[in-house]
């Protein structure tokens, strides 16, 4: 059984709806719920390298609320929150086409061709993007780069990862 | 020396694309991997440099299972080029191109000079030192992508498709470093490649890959000598081979076939 493009927009809608209206431990069920979803649907490099940005990305949020002076408790549900979320997103974009999303996006949606259009050409450039920096990974591993270290020598070693797309 | 020994290889959760191959890369010689696309050529050559690593089998570099290492790790025995050199260059001038993968070893700065002086003089960029790198034409960025591997001094180069995108010129200047590299300094050459002409012309051995099996593991002039049928596996015959097979003559260069023409033309009458 296939569910349309639209079901699914509306799914991811309200997943977004939910991780708000929701308590805490319903939140992370749904995400437990999403990332079984996710790895059912594309257990491949690119979703492990996607699921792995995004923790890090998710890490680096809770550390700047909490230096920013929110509560732990607080830092830590804006973060699974995000990450339930984008999870959602993930999924969608995992389990249908970006034309078919860009088609329900106009005609369910109404949304005007030009913001249709917008979105499919930035999501088209993910894929292509990620095929990149695994190219450059690898190119730059054989001349001696190692992602080895502490987290901050880690960072600063991959800037020889990012800099050639620069 | 590179080994294989019974490797196997499939992408996780995909069908296996490398079967049970073995083979031995001697070292000092020149050789060729051929195959159509999708035949396995650059799934193997990253197999070598532990990019990947097979699923069961073993690949040995200088007698040393690398199932434990990384590319870095090896970096300093095998040289990998891959084909768009343009995902690689993060320095602003080539010597700093040339000079990252020492700096990632830590080498010294007095070590470094003269590496990285040696590796741009060996694919003819010492005049190029100061230059940005982004601004040099297609041909010369594929030399300093291989002056960058080579600035780690290893003892065998794998070039994956180092022709591609060159004009004729350019082709034979990189061609005539590789064969300098490999006569003169004795590296180990693996050329992916599509180009018939280029494995005929200068590579002494020939591996070829079809649908991830080894089918012919030999010497060049063997594989083109006209007695294999190399289109099954999705290759082309040059014309100067077919023409030579034809003719009963084996020439490298149209100038050589030109004079052994004239000579049993001469020689009937």
């Amino acid at each position: 059984m296939r569910i349309t493009a639209f079901t699914q927009l509306i799914l991811v809608l309200a997943v977004t709806a939910w991780v708000f209206l929701l308590p805490v431990p319903m939140v992370a069920t749904i995400l437990a719920l999403e990332l079984v979803l996710l790895l059912y649907i594309k257990h491949d490099r690119m979703t492990m390298a996607a699921i792995g940005a995004l923790t890090v990305f998710t890490g680096m949020m809770i550390v700047l609320q909490l230096l920013f002076g929110s509560s732990l408790y607080v830092s830590l549900t804006g973060g699974l929150r995000m990450f339930v979320m984008t999870t959602a997103f993930l999924c969608l974009l995992a389990a249908t086409k970006i034309q078919d999303i860009a088609q329900a996006l106009v005609e369910k949606f109404h949304l005007p061709c030009e913001y249709a259009f917008m979105l499919t050409t930035a999501l088209r450039f993910v894929p292509d993007f990620l095929t990149d920096s695994q190219t450059t990974l690898d190119a730059q591993s054989c001349r001696g780069y190692s992602n080895r270290g502490n987290v901050l020598k880690r960072l600063y070693s991959y800037l020889a990862v990012v800099k050639p797309w620069l | 020396m590179i080994e294989a020994q019974a490797v196997n290889f499939a992408y996780r959760r995909g069908e296996p694309v490398i079967f049970d191959i073995s083979c031995t890369i001697q070292d000092g010689e020149f050789v060729a991997l051929l195959g159509h696309n999708g035949s396995g050529k650059t799934t193997l050559s990253r197999l070598f440099m532990a990019l990947d690593h097979p699923r069961s089998g073993q690949v040995l570099v200088d007698g040393n299972d690398i199932a434990k290492l990384e590319p870095a790790d090896l970096s300093v025995k095998v040289g990998y080029v891959f084909q768009n050199p343009d995902l690689q260059i993060l320095e602003d001038t080539v010597f700093d191109e040339v000079a990252y993968g020492l700096k990632c070893k830590k080498m010294t700065e007095g070590i470094i000079k003269k590496q990285v002086a040696d590796a741009l003089t060996a694919m003819g960029l010492e005049d190029l030192v100061d230059a940005y790198p982004r601004a040099l034409s297609f041909g010369q960025k594929r030399r300093l992508g291989v002056a960058a591997a080579l600035a780690l001094q290893p003892r065998t180069l794998i070039l994956d498709e180092i022709t591609n995108g060159q004009d004729e010129q350019e082709k034979e200047d990189m061609m005539a470093y590789l064969r300098k590299l490999n006569e003169e300094k004795k590296i180990t050459i693996i050329l992916i490649t599509h180009d018939m002409n280029i494995a005929r012309k200068f590579t002494k051995r020939v591996l070829v890959l079809n649908d991830g099996n080894l089918v012919f593991d030999g010497a060049t002039h063997d594989l083109f000598d006209g007695k294999n049928n190399i289109e099954q596996w999705g290759l082309k015959q040059p014309v100067l081979s077919k023409l030579g097979a034809q003719l009963g003559l084996e020439a490298l260069t149209p100038e050589e076939f030109c004079q052994k023409v004239e000579l049993k033309a001469g020689d009937s009458k």
